[in-house]
């Protein structure tokens, strides 16, 4: 079996934090396995302010300081440079703008993400939305790994890598 | 004071005032004899162009009251960014009239740091350097260009000034977040000093004294909601930190116990994705 090289730090998605929380999920144990693996390799996980508002609609403060403690994540806000980074982005995705209305506004928080990666310097996103984890990480100025826990860990390598695109 | 003297078949002209630490004027022939010599040739070059007294100003009309100026000007720049005791050389070049300086390596560093991040603050010497060559050049209505490794880096003329001119960048209010240990607090304005995560930089936050006692010294990580200004041009750049909220980052937790409190909140939740979906997508018409 291929060795995985672990990154040394990763953003983490909503999608994935709620894989992981709630073992009723699809992808809960692959989340797990993910999660306990780069623990084990020192990954430094890094939330943004962004996941913090989805995971807190339901998770509320308690739940985010949870996150906070069970993974040593790092905050990161969506602040002036990511803001900058992501009109960088913006412009190598022009596909957003013939989106509808809905699907182009899940898409922007998506690419917000990654231009919050890219500024942040970070290797990796781990998610369950494949396309954050393989197209939108398309232009960024870094390859950044995509981690798509709907992809078992095990025999899952090479892992997606925007700089393959 | 200038004196002429004959040395080796070239004409050499030094300069000694009070002012000026060491400067020569030299012809292109010493300056090949100084190349040979081995010493380092490093440049930064002032070229003057225009007329003075009826006559373009060159090597052999050079005009004194602005070489003066100028010469006072190029020494306290490189007075200001280097040790006192090093040595500068400045030649002159013909081609209206070539001031090469040959300033210490930390100059020429600095200039081209200066030369990298393409806006001076007001507060540099190397603004001081450009004010007092734009006054000059405004006085006496000659051109001016400054060239690094034959470049020109910037120009000045009589009517614009500098054409690289110093700027003060704009600040502008943002929030921020920042997580990290705190490594001393009060003081008479009180404040907190904050050793960030990811940056491993010491932020110093204004905060009021009555959250300060709600605070601990090394032991206890938190994340802080705080106001600065940012530099629009350079986000790295933040100054004037103004504490707005914090939230404390619990000591570690496993994750089987980050699961047994959490999966609760999340068992009405069937599809993570379309959960996350209409979140981003705004579905629900509210």
């Amino acid at each position: 079996m291929t060795r995985i090289e672990f990154p040394a730090t990763c953003l983490v998605d909503t999608t994935a934090l709620i894989h992981l929380a709630s073992p009723k999920q699809q992808y809960h144990s692959n989340a797990l396995e993910y999660f306990q693996a780069m623990q084990a390799q020192q990954t430094k996980f890094y939330l943004s302010t962004l996941v913090i508002a989805e995971y807190g609609f339901k998770g509320g403060r308690d739940g985010v300081a949870s996150v906070l403690a069970s993974l040593s994540a790092r905050v990161c806000g969506f602040d002036m440079e990511a803001a900058f980074r992501y009109g960088t982005l913006a412009k190598q995705h022009p596909g957003i703008f013939q989106m509808t209305t809905p699907e182009k506004e899940r898409v922007v928080i998506d690419l917000m993400l990654v231009a919050t990666a890219d500024y942040m310097g970070l290797e990796s996103i781990i998610s369950s939305d494949t396309n954050l984890c393989g197209p939108f990480l398309k232009g960024t100025s870094r390859a950044i790994l995509g981690l798509d826990i709907k992809k078992p860990i095990t025999g899952m390598y090479p892992l997606w890598s925007s700089e393959e695109s | 004071m200038l004196e002429a003297e004959n040395q080796i078949g070239c004409s050499r002209v030094g300069v000694q005032t009070a002012k000026l630490k060491r400067v020569t004027l030299i012809t292109e022939a010493h300056e090949e004899a100084y190349k040979e010599g081995g010493e380092a040739l490093n440049e930064f070059t002032i070229k003057i162009s225009g007329k003075q007294a009826g006559e373009e100003v060159s090597p052999t009309h050079a005009p004194l009251k602005e070489v003066k100026e100028i010469f006072d000007a190029l020494y306290a720049l490189i007075r200001q960014t280097t040790e006192e005791n090093e040595p500068s050389v400045v030649s002159f070049r013909a081609g209206s009239l070539v001031v090469v300086a040959h300033p210490p390596l930390s100059t020429l560093s600095y200039l081209d740091e200066v030369m990298r991040e393409g806006h001076p603050q007001s507060d540099q010497p190397y603004t001081r350097f450009v004010e007092q060559l734009e006054k000059v050049s405004r006085n006496s209505g000659l051109d001016m260009a400054l060239l690094r490794d034959d470049v020109v880096v910037a120009s000045i003329t009589p009517k614009e000034g500098a054409s690289l001119r110093p700027r003060e960048p704009l600040w502008v209010r943002t929030t921020l977040t920042l997580s990290g240990l705190i490594m001393n607090m009060g003081g008479k304005n009180p404040n907190i000093h904050v050793l960030e995560d990811h940056t491993f930089e010491t932020r110093i936050i204004a905060i009021d004294a009555q959250t300060v006692q709600e605070l601990r010294l090394y032991k206890q990580r938190y994340i802080f909601d705080v106001e600065a200004e940012q530099a629009l041009e350079d986000p790295s750049k933040l100054r004037n930190f103004k504490y707005r909220s914090h939230l404390v980052i619990p000591q570690k937790m496993s994750l089987q116990d980050f699961i047994a409190a959490e999966s609760p909140k999340w068992s009405d939740v069937d599809n993570v994705e379309d959960w996350v979906g209409g979140m981003r997508g705004r579905l629900d018409p509210h």
